[in-house]
């Protein structure tokens, strides 16, 4: 059995700032009106035209200007979509802490070579698949109109292929949030990709705050990003079953959306006399086969670990944070998890959730629930403590515990 | 034939559109690295624009080495540009600031000597060529 946090590390993590952007809103407090009010944020998808699919809503981000957060501008042409809600998101974070551009010059704050490594500011965030730019392979296979690629693999790559825009690879590495946010802010710390889709941003949390616990780093920019609402997103959850629904459920609903949260040593957070708006009390994740007879087991595993290292019993929580709303299969599977690692029915635990109004966010969902739990808390008006759960499309889970004083 | 004017304004629109950058801001003098904050990529961004813009395939050498395009002239040694060659150079880009290079141009500056008159250079002598090619295949008809 692990031993409690406290007792494994003198180095406690705070968050002491939150950026946000989602179908409700383009910063941190108008998600948060939103959901009070009980706005959903889901509509017709006008990102691209969904009508050839069974699902033809999404969350989709509105209105969004990256100008607003991009201080070289000229790199937003490699930045694709959930690449620029990121970096929106990282730097609303770092103002809502006081450590923004504008509050300070980033220079002096987080530049390697005036201070030392640890004392640099990191980079950890959960994103998913990229859209591929396949408008732009569209148009260099226009360029074969015989279809002769179908059939002539290498003819395909030397012809076709080397029509697409020599910028592609950049602009679709999977690793281009992290990076983006590094450059525009001036972050030199340890600067890293997860990309376990529906947990990639818990996962990216609870790694970043070990980083910190580890003194690795002091401040780590963590969360997720995500921006599925293209064909091929649309395509392969409808032939994986995800649109097809079930009676009781809304439809799966893809949301985009990022969420970053400014992770910071507590000691130097109170010493500069940083807002804290939470502590992180314990992470873990799980995975176990797909085919196990309980497909929840992974998240109680993930549960009872992060109970045990924040030293909390079940009956202590003021809100768990679920995953999964859309998909009955991981709804059950996750009332299961709650109900064996909580030792309680579901109906009478504190639970609440976001994504019916902010739809699944995949890659960010983790980090978006997390930011929306961490207002929840505070809004309780009273020391609070709570658990965001994510599960995986496979059952892979993660959870995260945080506490608000 | 396309006319010198509107090939310019076609030139500097992608140029503006690769380095966000706004059209008027580019001056036909303008080193892309010195004065407009071109980057490696950005020269494969240009290229491929222009390459759409035009509806052409060209490649890096033939579409930056133009700069230095002279037919007979033997304008690089190994030290860089050899004096007749900046001689030439400096008739042909009088608006470009040769005091950035009080010690002479080494091999290694040469991409800074790139304008957007580099490109529309390339094109004019690559249209006028498919131009003569055109007649002299109607001729021969």
């Amino acid at each position: 059995m692990r031993p409690a946090k406290n007792e494994m590390s003198s180095r406690r993590v705070a968050v002491t700032g939150i950026g946000l952007l989602t179908a409700l809103g383009n910063d941190l407090n108008s998600c948060w009106e939103a959901i009070r009010q009980g706005r959903s944020g889901i509509s017709r998808t006008k990102l691209f035209d969904a009508s050839g699919f069974r699902q033809r809503s999404a969350a989709e981000v509105k209105n969004f200007e990256p100008r607003n957060y991009f201080r070289f501008t000229k790199l937003i042409k490699i930045a694709d979509r959930k690449t620029r809600l990121a970096v929106a998101a990282a730097t609303m974070a770092l103002d809502d802490a006081g450590l923004g551009i504008n509050n300070q010059p980033l220079d002096r704050t987080f530049r390697a070579e005036s201070s030392t490594h640890s004392e640099s500011l990191g980079v950890l965030m959960g994103t998913g698949a990229s859209d591929l730019d396949v408008k732009d392979m569209a148009r260099a296979i226009g360029e074969d109109p015989e279809l002769r690629s179908a059939f002539d693999v290498s003819f395909f790559a030397s012809k076709v292929l080397s029509g697409i825009n020599p910028l592609w690879l950049l602009i679709n590495l999977p690793n281009m949030v992290s990076t983006h946010i590094a450059i525009q802010i001036g972050a030199h710390g340890p600067n890293s990709t997860i990309m376990t889709d529906w947990i990639a941003a818990a996962q990216a949390v609870g790694e970043a705050a070990a980083l910190i616990e580890a003194g690795e780093a002091d401040l780590m920019l963590a969360g997720g990003a995500d921006s599925s609402v293209y064909a091929l997103a649309f395509a392969s959850c409808q032939q994986a079953g995800l649109f097809d629904g079930s009676a009781d459920l809304p439809p799966f609903t893809i949301g985009e959306g990022a969420a970053v949260l400014l992770l910071e040593e507590r000691d130097r957070a109170l010493e500069r006399g940083g807002r804290i708006y939470a502590e992180l009390n314990g992470y873990s994740c799980a995975s176990f086969p797909v085919n196990s007879p309980e497909p929840g087991s992974a998240l109680e595993a993930a549960l009872e670990d992060v109970l045990q290292q924040a030293g909390w019993h079940a009956a202590n929580l003021d809100a768990i944070c679920c995953a999964s709303v859309f998909s009955e299969r991981h709804r059950n599977a996750e009332r299961a998890a709650l109900e064996k690692a909580f030792h309680s029915r579901a109906g009478t635990l504190p639970l609440v959730e976001y994504k019916s109004a902010v739809g699944h966010t995949l890659a960010a969902s983790g980090a978006v629930d997390l930011a929306l739990l961490l207002k929840h808390l505070h809004a309780i008006g009273k020391p609070a403590r709570a658990v965001c759960n994510s599960l995986g499309y496979l059952g892979q889970a993660a959870a995260v515990a945080v506490s608000v004083n | 034939m396309m006319d010198a004017e509107n090939l310019q304004q076609r030139v500097v629109s992608v140029v503006a559109a690769a380095l966000d950058r706004n059209p008027s801001e580019i001056q036909p003098g303008h080193s892309l690295i010195d004065d407009l904050g071109a980057e490696s990529i950005d020269f494969l961004d240009i290229r491929f624009r222009i390459e759409t813009e035009f509806k052409i395939k060209v490649t890096d050498e033939e579409l930056w080495e133009g700069t230095l395009y002279a037919e007979g002239t033997e304008l690089i040694s190994e030290q860089g540009i050899t004096a007749e060659g900046m001689e030439l150079l400096k008739r042909r880009m009088n608006d470009f600031r040769w005091e950035r290079f009080p010690n002479g141009i080494s091999k290694g500056d040469l991409p800074r000597l790139i304008t957007t008159r580099t490109i529309v250079d390339y094109l004019k002598r690559r249209f006028e060529k498919e131009t003569v090619a055109k007649k002299c295949s109607a001729e021969e008809l």
